[in-house]
């Protein structure tokens, strides 16, 4: 097994063909991880490296997407100034990791023209499509696609209760897109003219570009008929989504805060997830106030460390961050263990039935798996809400808790994904034994819950998954609020 | 035999003397009267009626918690001759020694304050108190200036103190034997051995099921944990103090902590008592202390940068601002071998007529002290609430943790217990300690001066808080010590240094307290 320190570097080896630009002339076997190379010493071989390769480095980016660069001056150059050149010798890199993918890349990889074929000892860290779970606005229409779905099939898990909300199905606030849909948001809007709604560009991360508005007059520009329009074609207009706010979310000390859970996802059909089980949630440095008067006030409303380091308050021993046992702990003992352990229970029925909803339409390659950053707000009534699914999760570290818990997340993430540290083969049935999980617990396991059904025993305690015991795996999906299929 | 029952007598007595006083007795009073309207209630048997009623309708088990209550907290009066001093400590020599100590506090205390010209206290200006009032609920972000502030002392000045404690009617002679000389504490107090711990810890021994052991998820719920919360809510609903005091020893299932602990320590939201939190509240607001600022430096150095703890954050400040002003506090004196520091009125110095006790409550702050505070935050998110079980544990229990007294829960006693288990069973590992400058109470001592908050993981440290409960005892605390000390003794045989002594111990979050406890007591080789 990888096990990841901050004085290792990967080094990864890749087979050169010649110096092809960006390869886009030939079909370059793409490099995997064989090598894990101290900065300052010998390599010591791991796996072997295949004959006539050569070294190169990974390099992580501030949005912690990691690429790989072939020479230590690309290591603090621009990725558009990259050319293939040659080697020379290592220097010394404070933190580095194989995955030759970012989510840029990953669309080069797998387009049709450029075409690279993965080999079968090749995986790679992004599904190609992922964006249709990680892009806000696609998210939402798998999801409202998937619900619709459900309906016509007539299954129990599509009921609505007489207000016409979805029982179990309704874990994502209302959501429209802009500028399409813009005269159907006004109709909402104007049933509750008090609400707060909350604006976010599509493709952006981190909490940029997003603002809060309680007035129509606010958001003049993405109307489809608003006379502006004329002067921006429709697409440099960019696209936003804009979603009911939560504006009674779950308060702990006076402060929201959201969780963020790290899910990953070895192939879709049939669906494998895992969940880590070291979760945590990121708090506001300023106190929670619904006034309207603060709705500009970035600290109160968003909670992405991106946004709150920035701030006043801002602690970088804790980061403002805390652990998802803790969250359980508080709960349990002001709360009480049902509700607790209904509202867990709740977090990974949503975490499953928004991988369920973009399952069908996913590029299930076999030679992909992805670790998502799943980010959920808790409102007052302690129901969850799918907020966003991020494909690049910040890997870089805020505290130094942070720092081992991303270590051993991707320690894990990389085990499970390639078991024993060997040189991997896609055709093999991702289903790794239960001592390589580490941290992560098995979220859902499709084979495993259609293969027994009624006849498995449920053994594990209501709402214990992932307690502050920890370790209890979750084999099979449980009978929480309908049938798992 | 007639000695005791003029013992009994007398508790009696002291304890009928101090509920009269109490709340209880005038609701009691009350009730009797308002069931004279019931029919049951016959005017030839009055009294038998009443008592009925009285147990019927639940009164009877109140008034019982409340005996419990102060049985638990009052010692037992030694000799009806006996001076109140020796109530608060028999040892002439540790009143001394603690009367030394306060008078250097009290003195440190005095010169930041000239230091700094910052008066002990002022009334605040108007302004001033509407501001402090709008940000009661956020007074973290307030973040006065406190670089000139230092913690009036730490632990490990305390540690000195007590190092330096010696029984001047005890003389071994001039040859300094080896077991004197072997730990750091050098008086002859009684503390328990393996053996007798056993005895008095029998509920954690090996055979009988544990919350923090038992619950853990290889093990089946059907076989501990589900029975054990069946009676704990069986407990909870027969509100009984005493049955929840034996049932705690076992543990608490978490969803039932919060309601066992104020069952314990008798404290029930009364509307009352809501009433005096938002008087001290008021208090607060009205005048300055500078008091205050030790306690807002304290909360920023300590709880603040807690993984666990920063999250509640300004209800410390609610809590411990509060607590300063809190009178009633005094009364644990009666039973402490501390006195409350007093103040003169400015030009007024030694009459006493002019003189307050400084803080109100009699409690200087240190550093740490806040960490006292917080655990509790994940049980009562109720400010009110929060403050009466912090201060009915404080002076319970907390209080005995930073003065120098002779009670087996007394500070003293535990660095004494620590080091004499650590000498009797792990008497290489302290031999090879102490040879490289690493004696182990230096390491240990800020562990139990906290009551290992803030070391362990909150989870495991609210465990190890039951049984401080349930025992009402703090010496487990030491008995944890040495079980750590224990756990991590093959790596402290190699180290060289108490730098590396310290860097052995210095993360214990991954401890888990009940298996270590169950393994130094009851399943360690003697």
């Amino acid at each position: 097994m990888l096990s990841l320190t901050d004085k290792h570097l990967l080094s990864i080896y890749s087979v050169p063909e010649g110096t092809t630009n960006q390869g886009r002339e030939s079909k370059q076997p793409l490099p995997q991880i064989v090598e894990v190379q101290s900065a300052d010493t010998q390599p010591a071989a791991v796996g072997q490296a295949p004959p006539g390769s050569v070294p190169a480095w990974g390099r992580v980016s501030s949005e912690g997407t990691c690429f790989l660069v072939r020479s230590p001056r690309a290591l603090t150059t621009p990725a558009s100034t990259w050319t293939h050149s040659e080697l020379p010798s290592c220097t010394s890199l404070k933190l580095c990791f194989s995955f030759r993918m970012s989510v840029q890349t990953i669309r080069n990889v797998f387009s049709v023209e450029t075409g690279y074929r993965l080999s079968d000892d090749q995986i790679v860290n992004h599904f190609p499509n992922h964006y249709e779970l990680t892009r806000k606005d696609l998210m939402v229409k798998n999801i409202k696609r998937y619900r619709k779905e459900l309906e016509k099939e007539g299954s129990p898990l599509a009921e609505k209760d007489e207000s016409g909300k979805y029982l179990y199905l309704d874990f994502v606030p209302i959501t429209y897109m802009l500028p399409a849909d813009y005269n159907l948001f006004v109709e909402e809007f104007r049933k509750s003219p008090s609400s707060t709604w909350i604006m976010k560009p599509c493709g952006k991360a981190q909490g940029k570009g997003i603002f809060l508005i309680n007035k129509l007059s606010q958001i003049k520009k993405w109307s489809r008929d608003s006379k502006t329009s004329s002067f921006m074609t429709q697409s440099t207009k960019e696209a936003y989504v804009i979603s009911l706010y939560i504006n009674n979310p779950l308060l702990i000390g006076g402060r929201k805060f959201d969780l963020r859970l790290y899910v990953l996802v070895s192939t879709y059909r049939p669906l494998r997830c895992y969940m880590y089980k070291l979760g945590f949630c990121r708090f506001c440095t300023v106190k929670y106030t619904p006034s309207t008067s603060e709705l500009d006030n970035m600290f109160v409303h968003l909670t992405n460390v991106a946004i709150q380091k920035h701030g006043e308050d801002y602690n970088h021993i804790h980061g403002g961050k805390w652990a998802v046992n803790n969250l359980r702990l508080y709960l349990e003992s002001t709360r009480g263990r049902e509700v607790t352990g209904k509202l867990f229970d709740e977090i990974h029925w949503v975490i499953v039935q928004s991988l369920k909803a973009v399952a069908p339409v996913m590029n299930n390659d076999k030679h992909c798996f992805e670790c998502y950053g799943y980010d959920i707000i808790i409102d007052d009534k302690l129901k969850p809400w799918l907020i966003e699914v991020n494909a690049s999760p910040s890997l870089t570290s805020s505290t130094a808790n942070d720092r081992i818990l991303k270590y051993n997340l991707i320690n894990d993430t990389l085990n499970i994904a390639v078991p024993n540290g060997e040189i991997p083969d896609c055709k093999w049935n991702k289903s790794p034994p239960k001592e390589v999980l580490g941290n992560y617990e098995i979220l859902y396991d499709e084979e495993l819950a259609q293969g027994d059904g009624a006849d498995r025993e449920l053994r594990s305690r209501p709402g214990q998954s992932l307690g502050p015991r920890g370790g209890r795996s979750r084999d099979s999906g449980r009978t929480v609020l309908t049938t798992w299929k | 035999m007639l000695q005791e029952e003029s013992d009994l007598a007398l508790i009696i007595a002291q304890i009928v003397q101090k509920l009269k006083g109490s709340n209880l007795y005038a609701q009691l009073e009350r009730q009797a009267w308002a069931s004279l309207q019931r029919p049951e209630i016959k005017l030839e048997s009055l009294k038998e009626d009443i008592k009925e009623f009285f147990k019927i309708s639940g009164w009877e088990k109140k008034l019982q918690n409340a005996v419990y209550s102060e049985l638990s907290v009052f010692p037992l009066p030694s000799h009806p001759a006996a001076p109140p001093e020796h109530l608060k400590e028999p040892l002439v020599y540790m009143r001394k020694a603690q009367g030394s100590w306060e008078k250097r506090i009290l003195k440190s205390l005095n010169s930041m304050c000239t230091e700094l010209s910052i008066p002990l206290a002022r009334k605040r200006p108007v302004g001033e108190q509407k501001e402090l009032l709008n940000k009661w609920n956020e007074m973290g972000t307030d973040e006065p200036d406190l670089s000139l502030f230092r913690p009036v002392y730490a632990p490990k000045d305390f540690l000195e103190v007590l190092i330096n404690l010696r029984n001047p009617n005890y003389e071994n002679g001039d040859s300094h034997s080896f077991r004197t000389h072997l730990g750091l504490i050098q008086v002859p107090l009684k503390v328990k051995d393996i053996p007798e711990l056993k005895e008095f810890f029998v509920e954690l021994g090996l055979t009988a099921g544990q919350l923090g052991v038992d619950d853990s998820t290889q093990v089946p719920p059907e076989l501990f944990e589900n029975e054990h919360v069946r009676i704990g809510q069986k407990v909870l609903s027969e509100q009984d103090s005493a049955a929840a005091q034996q049932y705690i020893r076992q543990g608490s299932p978490t969803a039932l902590r919060a309601e066992l602990w104020a069952l314990i320590l008798n404290i029930s939201s009364q509307p009352e008592d809501i009433l005096y939190y938002e008087q001290l509240k008021t208090n607060v607001i009205q005048h300055d202390l500078l008091v205050d600022s030790l306690i807002y430096k304290d909360v920023k150095l300590t709880a603040s940068n807690d993984d666990y703890y920063f999250v509640f954050e300004d209800y410390l400040y609610q809590v411990l601002l509060c607590f300063s002003r809190d009178t009633s506090v005094l009364g644990h004196f009666a039973y402490s071998s501390a006195s409350p520091p007093k103040s003169y009125i400015r030009g007024k110095l030694g009459l006493e007529e002019y003189a307050v006790f400084y803080p109100p409550n009699g409690v200087i702050p240190f550093h740490g002290f806040s960490m006292y505070v917080a655990p509790l935050c994940f049980l009562y998110h109720e400010p009110s609430k929060l403050y009466q079980i912090f201060r009915e544990m404080y002076v319970r229990f907390f209080f005995r943790l930073h003065s120098i007294s002779s009670h087996p829960s007394g500070i003293v006693s535990l660095c004494l217990l620590f080091e004499t288990l650590l000498q009797t069973y792990l008497p290489q590992l302290f031999y090879h300690l102490r040879e490289i400058g690493a004696q182990p109470l230096r390491i240990s001592f800020k562990w139990m001066v906290r009551a290992f908050s803030g070391y362990l993981a909150t989870d495991q440290l609210l465990l190890l808080w039951d049984r401080i409960l349930g025992y009402n005892s703090l010496e487990i605390l030491a008995v944890l010590a040495a079980a750590v000390f224990a756990f991590r003794a093959v790596n402290l045989m190699e180290v060289t240094s108490l730098a590396a002594a310290e860097a052995v111990l210095a993360d214990l979050s991954t401890l888990k307290v009940m298996p270590l406890l169950q393994i130094f007591l009851f399943a360690t080789v003697t």
